[in-house]
């Protein structure tokens, strides 16, 4: 009698088991594919979700940025109320080692991303952006270190360039974070 | 003492679960809000800059000896102002130099007549409420705190 009980108790305790994973088991299934999809299109990824950045300094307004692996393009608009030239280049003391230029450097990993210096030292390129006005610059040779650009994700990144106005050079320190496209 | 278990586990799954949730939703925030922090540090200086240079014009054009003061709220980060302004250009740049060891950004704010900052101390763009005497003198306009 004992033993016949202690049987049924058991049987019971499998079968719950075995009708709980037959029941839920499918949900199990259906539920870490989903899972697995969401990870796998980065819906989970923390940064990913923080908004885009583009922030320049006052007066000079980042209207749109784009950055892939081996070039970047970025519009600005002058709002500072005279005309400004950027500064895509320029030798110091004639050296194209010296020389200033745009660079987007990669927060993470380093990486830099900067314009190349003409063959002809003592020429100084700019980008006339009158008041008023936006333009696109295109940095198109971005060297040999693009690695630590991963495309498809957002990335953080300082942008650095002069800029001169009435005659005087100031530098900017701009801030971006934005998707690195494929 | 089955029950007492289950409860308990139950309890950490539930509080784990909204732990799990809310931590990246806490990191998200902190980030974004001191980005943003810098940013509107930025645009009050521009904005107080602004103010400064269309008030110092007023005072210019009517001459000797207009003043007029302005109420601003200084934010922390401005460690140098200066006036410049190229050879050969009558305009000159009222300059703002905003940030700390890491990050610094110059604010420029053009200005169409002379300006004198020959009197303004560096307790005058510390952060804080302050108050920005401008006043026409012969040499353009002079700026001063107001203690």
């Amino acid at each position: 009698m004992v033993k016949r009980g202690m049987s049924r108790k058991l049987y019971s305790k499998s079968q719950y088991a075995m009708e709980l994973l037959m029941t839920y088991g499918w949900a199990l299934i259906l539920i870490s594919g989903v899972l697995g999809a969401l990870f796998y299109f980065n819906i989970f990824s923390v940064a990913d979700m923080k908004p885009d950045v583009c922030r320049l300094s006052p007066g000079l307004v980042c209207e749109e940025v784009v950055v892939h692996p081996g070039n970047f393009s970025i519009r600005i608009t002058n709002t500072i109320g005279e005309d400004i030239d950027i500064i895509t280049g320029r030798y110091v003391l004639g050296l194209p080692s010296g020389g200033k230029k745009i660079k987007l450097v990669n927060r993470q990993t380093g990486d830099i991303c900067e314009s190349s210096l003409g063959l002809h030292p003592g020429n100084k390129f700019v980008v006339n952006i009158p008041n008023g006005a936006s333009k696109i610059i295109n940095i198109t040779s971005c060297g040999m270190a693009w690695e630590g650009f991963t495309s498809g994700h957002k990335q953080e990144f300082n942008l650095n360039f002069e800029y001169e106005i009435m005659g005087v050079i100031f530098d900017v320190q701009g801030k971006i974070f934005t998707y690195v496209a494929k | 003492m089955k029950t007492k278990s289950q409860v308990a586990l139950e309890y950490l799954m539930v509080v784990g679960l909204a732990f799990v949730i809310i931590m990246p939703m806490v990191y998200m925030f902190y980030s974004y809000t001191v980005s943003t922090q810098e940013e509107v540090g930025m645009a009050k200086i521009h904005k107080i800059g602004v103010d400064i240079v269309n008030a110092a014009e007023g005072v210019y054009y009517l001459g000797e000896p207009s003043r007029s003061t302005l109420n601003v709220n200084m934010p922390a980060g401005i460690y140098e102002v200066e006036v410049l302004g190229g050879t050969g250009y009558e305009k000159q740049l009222l300059v703002f130099k905003f940030g700390d060891a890491g990050f610094n950004q110059p604010i420029v704010i053009p200005s169409k007549i002379p300006l004198n900052i020959d009197d303004l101390k560096p307790e005058d763009i510390s952060a804080g409420r302050k108050v920005i005497v401008i006043e026409a003198a012969t040499d353009g306009v002079r700026l001063k705190g107001q203690s």
